[in-house]
């Protein structure tokens, strides 16, 4: 039985899997899958047996050992993961699934299908795909980038208790005109990080069996339901604190400094560059940074110390380019 | 013989400079405003005389200052890919 949902702006059509992270479309659409140019994207069971043989012209890139193996073409990437599954990412268009054994529960396939998968036919759309969060208020957008483990999840949490809606986690989804398209609202977050919280990990799910990091219940979430204008980033460094309340914020001013790490947090790199986006990628990060800059968070290295400097921390919806550069825009916010 | 820009190479302009990505190599380059003016007047085919006559013409800079920077430019553009010479 299809199951309809709606992320990245996409109707999604998931043939043989819920796909419970992602906002329900309600009832089925009406319109005509095979109609030229329809946005909707179909997710169905498909055993690598049943693969086209792949054609005898060099793929962009090729790789594989025991963990996992990767090849992509001009407009399809197939992936491997070994204890996980296959995935075949068509044309932005289809992405088909199999687990590798019967054993593989449907949470684990679901981790790389809405992840890799998911990136993989985003990037093969065209769109910039940052690897971090977002978040959005007074209908404009801030991105959150940083390295796994720098406080991005946690700042989530912190900034949707003052009010910021989620609008995408992991893969955030920029389009060529500078909005952020809502993703996949979720949050995971390790046990100590929650209880820091004043929640308790009773009615969470385990990312993986035996994990103790969760996902954040679907009722505590607060997803935003439309794109939103991008008009700040923001960089997380982890550093040891010291006692600066609110959160220190350092503007990156050389838009070509902001350039050189914003290249770093494209996701995907590899998938990036075999399905030859490099160069709209980069294309897409100077027209961006023109309507937002990069500033630099620095992230207690402790949870109390963040929580503490979270409680003075207010950060803005509106950078300092989309005031100064857009006064026509954003005089209609008042 | 001229040099001139890789076809593949992307341009953007940040900080009011030429910002250059290759995308077979992934390599990012930040130019100043002698590099600039250099991709600028590459947007045709050049050699090295009539690029240093060109720069005379839109900087003071005596000849022999302008046609070692220049040659400094071209050679680490040529090293990382993103110009080529050749007819």
């Amino acid at each position: 039985m299809p199951h309809f949902y709606r992320a990245f702006g996409l109707e999604v059509e998931s043939d043989d899997l819920e796909l419970p992270e992602l906002a329900p479309l309600g009832s089925p659409p009406p319109t005509d899958p095979a109609a030229p140019g329809n946005p909707r994207i179909l997710i169905h069971y498909e055993p690598p047996s049943q693969w086209p043989a792949v054609s005898e012209a060099p793929p962009n890139h090729c790789h594989s050992d025991g963990r996992y193996s990767l090849w992509i073409g001009p407009e399809e990437l197939r992936l491997r993961i070994g204890e996980v599954g296959h995935f075949r990412i068509i044309g932005g268009q289809q992405i088909g699934w199999c687990p590798a054994h019967p054993s593989v529960g449907s949470a684990e396939l679901r981790t790389y299908l809405l992840g890799s998968a998911f990136g993989a036919l985003l990037i093969q759309r065209g769109l910039l795909v940052l690897h971090g969060n977002a978040l959005e208020r007074d209908g404009r957008a801030i991105v959150c980038l940083g390295a796994s483990g720098a406080g991005k999840s946690t700042l989530a949490c912190a900034l949707m208790q003052q009010g910021w809606r989620l609008l995408a986690d992991d893969l955030v989804a920029i389009t060529p005109e500078g909005m952020v398209l809502p993703g996949i609202p979720r949050i995971k977050l390790w046990e100590d990080a929650l209880r820091c919280f004043g929640w308790s990990p009773e009615g969470w799910i385990p990312v993986a069996t035996g994990m103790a990091k969760y996902l954040m219940p679907v009722d505590q979430l607060r997803p935003a339901p439309a794109p939103a204008r991008l008009s700040q980033l923001y960089l997380l460094k982890r550093e040891p604190w010291n006692g600066h309340r609110p959160l220190q914020r350092q503007a990156i001013a050389s838009e070509q400094g902001a350039m050189a790490e914003l290249l770093n947090q494209l996701f995907r790199p590899t998938f990036v560059a075999g399905l030859g986006r490099q160069g709209t990628s980069f294309l897409a990060l100077a027209h961006l940074l023109r309507q937002a800059s990069l500033t630099t968070l620095v992230i207690p290295d402790t949870i109390a110390d963040l929580m503490e400097a979270l409680t003075a921390t207010e950060l803005p919806s509106h950078g300092p380019k989309s005031i100064t550069q857009h006064p026509s825009e954003s005089a209609d916010l008042h | 013989m001229p040099y001139q820009r890789h076809p593949d190479v992307c341009a953007a302009e940040l900080d009011g400079e030429v910002c250059l990505f290759h995308p077979h190599t992934a390599r990012y380059l930040a130019l100043n405003n002698t590099g600039s003016a250099i991709w600028h007047l590459l947007e045709q085919p050049m050699d090295l005389p009539d690029l240093v006559g060109a720069l005379q013409r839109d900087f003071e800079v005596d000849e022999g200052a302008c046609r070692d920077h220049t040659l400094a430019f071209l050679g680490e553009a040529l090293a990382c890919g993103m110009l080529q010479q050749g007819p």
